[in-house]
């Protein structure tokens, strides 16, 4: 990333997915949407201009790399923090970067920030993002309250400039495509030091979550009309669109407020982001006590009507802008991935 | 600490549609190549030396796994010739290998033969799973087997190596696959495949387990207990884990390795090289790189400086080496750390052989992302010397190659060799700065024991269209 810019501290979980074509409409978020209920699908912001926050510099360097680990500070580049940077790329391959795309946050206190990423894919800002001053760090097995209750109210124990306690809510959004953060960013890591926002550190090509991506684009260059291979031709869409979220393993979302503490008397609550699904398999899976169910289980048997298999109901585009699928919309009918898994349904889904 | 500091920048040369300045092959060995956009395309991520054409000279192999075609295919292997010793390579790439997604991201030579990764490339019945094409060498570019990775985004091939791990005289080919997943409960956990020669077809498979995870992002072969035959060695989640080779069937167990290397350093394990004898006991010294180490520099801690551990067998597995007391002996020879702040010291490493006949063997380190004056992230490659490490003055004569341009990640990929010509032979050390002119990328090749350029070593694309070499 641009060497002469912010930093960034908070590791952030962007889950974001395709969101299709959402309606237009600017929502202000205040704490208890960011709830672990209020996290899932929002519409994204609008009204703005598009890159009103890119921070200066040329920034063509790095792409895919932690911007977090120069740009914090202390860092190589410690008089330059970005409060947020990554990459976008066209696909979650990272096979190829993305220039134009537009990342936009919207923080607890409904600031909408917005950037669009460079010839490198590249996108940061100096942008301040709120604080929640009742803002919880979780990370791994580790959780930390980051306040005191004083009468009721939270008595921060960190400053606000500590990106831990910040909160919002992620767009990418690229022509008529939006992807937006499934899951809100579990507010950094469990320590000081280790707190820092660089969305590469886990969304890049050699990231955990694969490329922050934003383009509607088939996952394979063509497809057979007919004989689909499960493992060729259906499972690399499922692993390229799908496994951000429906993997196998514990997906529930971490604490990030008070609001997650307090919505049902104290007990937790959280949201299973993969919704019980595991689609980088056939069949499913189970991971110590997790057991999830798989592609088979949603495709098997609408041979005879496969548009109502739920993995293409579901996730298809909608002209009116309404999405079912918590995690937006992937595909039109004309689409090669759905016209392939169409196929394959329609020919047994077999493995 | 002495260091000699050599500063280098690339030689700039376009090569956008290099098909027209002679390219001769595609992989499949015959028709024109296509013409190829390497703006981006990252040259360098991967290099090494091997006879490509069969005239017995060593030919400069460029990987370039970005690079474009007319066809969108993505990757690409530049193959320079080589003139021998003194007259270096040509200066535009003889032969342009292409194939599948991300050719180019790994090269490794398996004999006279050598592999190539490209880690989304496809198999006969996998998709997008990446896949590993072996070339016969000094065919010009005939392809000996391609091999593919189990699952979807596994990622085979993002780490080559090769050694004769059965004993049987022949090199096996190991290929690393950091996300695969055999087991649900290990999510992304990494495997390791090793691929016996000559025939390529049966396989070794090592998974991640409860006791190792984060398998295949860096693995290794080299004679390490002294017994003749060549070890694996693989990189796992703050551990090295080691495998006697066996001129008995060679089947390891993820759960039983015969050596273990442990240290809490960041990165541990991230490069691996079998760098050769340095004590005079049977059983080559391990180079294990943590380009992410924390660092104390003058009393500050600095993260990401790197650090690069040299040890041995000489101890009882597991070997702690951050607890381990360095010495001659081992299992620590010595700990080396990077200069500076975020250098990433130890990212990459590789083994040269005695290049200056001090009778120990010596080797190379990158630090791709140490910033040189006002140039940030240009890289420094160091040269060390056996003797001085067995001596225990490791930087005593170290040579420091810099990086001169900006944003180079000069040092991400080394390889090294002995050139030979008609009456004089040279050493050589290969560069790979795949962040180059925004991500288009190059190499540079320099002489290791005496600093001088290779003629016709360095060759890389200019992003903006300006220039010849120069």
């Amino acid at each position: 990333m641009v060497h002469k810019i912010i930093i960034s501290q908070l590791l952030i979980f962007f889950l974001l997915v395709f969101a299709g074509d959402i309606t237009a409409q600017t929502v202000v978020y205040d704490a208890s949407n960011f709830s672990a209920a209020g996290r899932l699908l929002q519409p994204v912001p609008a009204g703005h201009t598009p890159g009103k926050d890119n921070g200066p510099g040329t920034g063509t360097h790095n792409a895919g790399e932690d911007c977090g680990i120069c740009h914090t500070p202390g860092g190589k580049a410690g008089n330059f923090l970005f409060t947020i940077g990554g990459t976008v790329y066209e696909d979650r391959t990272a096979r190829r970067t993305l220039k134009g795309a537009e990342i936009i946050i919207q923080d607890v206190n409904g600031t909408v920030i917005s950037m669009t990423s460079n010839e490198a894919g590249n996108f940061w800002t100096f942008a301040p993002i709120a604080s929640n001053p009742c803002a919880i760090s979780s990370h791994g097995s580790t959780t930390d309250y980051l306040y005191t209750l004083n009468n009721g109210v939270c008595a921060p124990t960190v400053s606000p400039s500590d990106s831990r306690t910040w909160q919002y809510k992620t767009w990418v959004k690229f022509g008529d495509q939006v992807r937006h953060m499934a899951t809100i960013a579990p507010i950094g890591g469990s320590t000081a030091s280790s707190a820092r926002m660089g969305c590469s550190m886990h969304h890049a090509g050699m990231g955990s979550r694969g490329g922050l991506w934003g383009m509607k684009k088939d996952t394979l260059a063509s497809y057979p009309s007919s004989s689909l291979s499960f493992k060729k031709h259906i499972l690399p869409i499922f692993r390229n669109k799908c496994a951000p979220c429906h993997i196998p393993g514990s997906t529930l979302t971490r604490l990030a407020t008070r609001s997650d503490v307090d919505a049902t008397a104290g007990a937790l609550t959280m949201v299973d982001y993969s919704n019980g699904q595991d689609f980088t398999s056939y069949a499913g899976s189970t991971a110590g006590t997790t057991v999830k169910i798989g592609i088979s289980d949603l495709t098997v048997g609408y041979q005879s009507d496969p548009d109502s298999s739920p993995v293409l109901l579901q996730t298809l585009l909608q002209p009116s802008g309404t999405v079912t699928h918590a995690g937006g919309g992937f595909w039109t009918p004309a689409d090669g991935d759905y016209k392939a898994i169409r196929q394959w349904i329609a020919e047994g889904a077999r493995p | 600490m002495k260091i000699k500091r050599i500063g280098y920048s690339l030689c700039l040369c376009i090569l956008l549609g290099a098909a027209a300045h002679g390219c001769s092959k595609s992989d499949s060995g015959s028709g024109n190549q296509p013409a190829l956009n390497l703006t981006g395309g990252k040259q360098g991520q991967a290099v090494g030396f091997v006879d490509v054409d069969g005239d017995g000279v060593l030919d400069k192999v460029v990987g370039s796994p970005y690079a474009t075609t007319i066809s969108s295919q993505t990757g690409a292997v530049l193959v320079y010739k080589g003139k021998g010793a003194a007259a270096g390579f040509s200066t535009i790439p003889t032969t342009v290998m292409t194939g599948d997604d991300n050719l180019g991201y790994s090269f490794v030579t398996i004999g006279n033969d050598f592999a190539v990764g490209a880690i989304h490339g496809d198999g006969e019945d996998v998709s997008l799973s990446g896949s590993v094409t072996i070339y016969q060498g000094g065919s010009s570019g005939q392809i000996v087997k391609k091999l593919s990775g189990e699952w979807p985004l596994d990622k085979f091939g993002v780490s080559l190596a090769s050694g004769d791990l059965n004993g049987d005289g022949t090199q096996d080919l190991i290929v690393g696959a950091p996300f695969n997943t055999n087991d649900p409960a290990r999510y992304q956990g990494g495997a390791v495949y090793v691929f016996f020669g000559p025939a390529y077809t049966t396989t070794v498979k090592l998974y991640a387990s409860s006791t190792a995870g984060g398998l295949g992002w860096a693995v290794a072969a080299g004679d390490v207990n002294g017994d003749g035959t060549h070890d694996l060695l693989i990189s796992a989640t703050g551990s090295v884990l080691v495998f006697y080779g066996t001129s008995a069937a060679f089947s390891p167990d993820i759960a039983l390795p015969d050596l273990v290397f442990k240290s809490a350093a960041a990165g541990f394990g991230k490069a691996i090289a079998v760098i050769g004898d340095l004590d005079g006991v049977a059983g080559g010294e391990i180079a294990i790189g943590a380009p992410n180490a924390v660092v104390s520099l003058n009393t500050v801690t600095s993260r990401d400086v790197g650090s690069v551990y040299v040890a041995n067998k000489n101890g009882t597995s597991p070997i702690n080496l951050d607890t381990a007391v360095a010495g001659p002996g081992g299992p620590l020879i010595t700990k080396l750390n990077g200069e500076t702040l975020f250098s990433r010291f130890g990212l990459s490493i590789t083994a040269l052989g005695d290049i200056d006949g001090g009778g120990k063997s010596d080797f190379a380190v990158g630090a791709p992302t140490q910033d040189v004056d006002w140039n940030i992230l240009s890289g420094t490659v160091y040269v060390f010397k056996g003797e001085d490490i067995a001596a225990g003055a490791p930087w005593a004569n170290t040579s420091a190659f810099d990086g001169i341009v900006k944003d180079q990640s000069y040092g991400i990929s080394l390889a090294g060799a002995v050139l030979s010509g008609p009456t004089t032979t040279a050493n050589a050390l290969l560069i790979g700065a795949p962040r180059s002119n925004a991500d288009t990328g190059g190499v540079a090749m320099v002489d290791p024991a005496t600093g001088q350029t290779v003629a016709g070593g360095s060759s890389g694309g200019s992003s903006g269209g300006s220039g010849d070499c120069h």
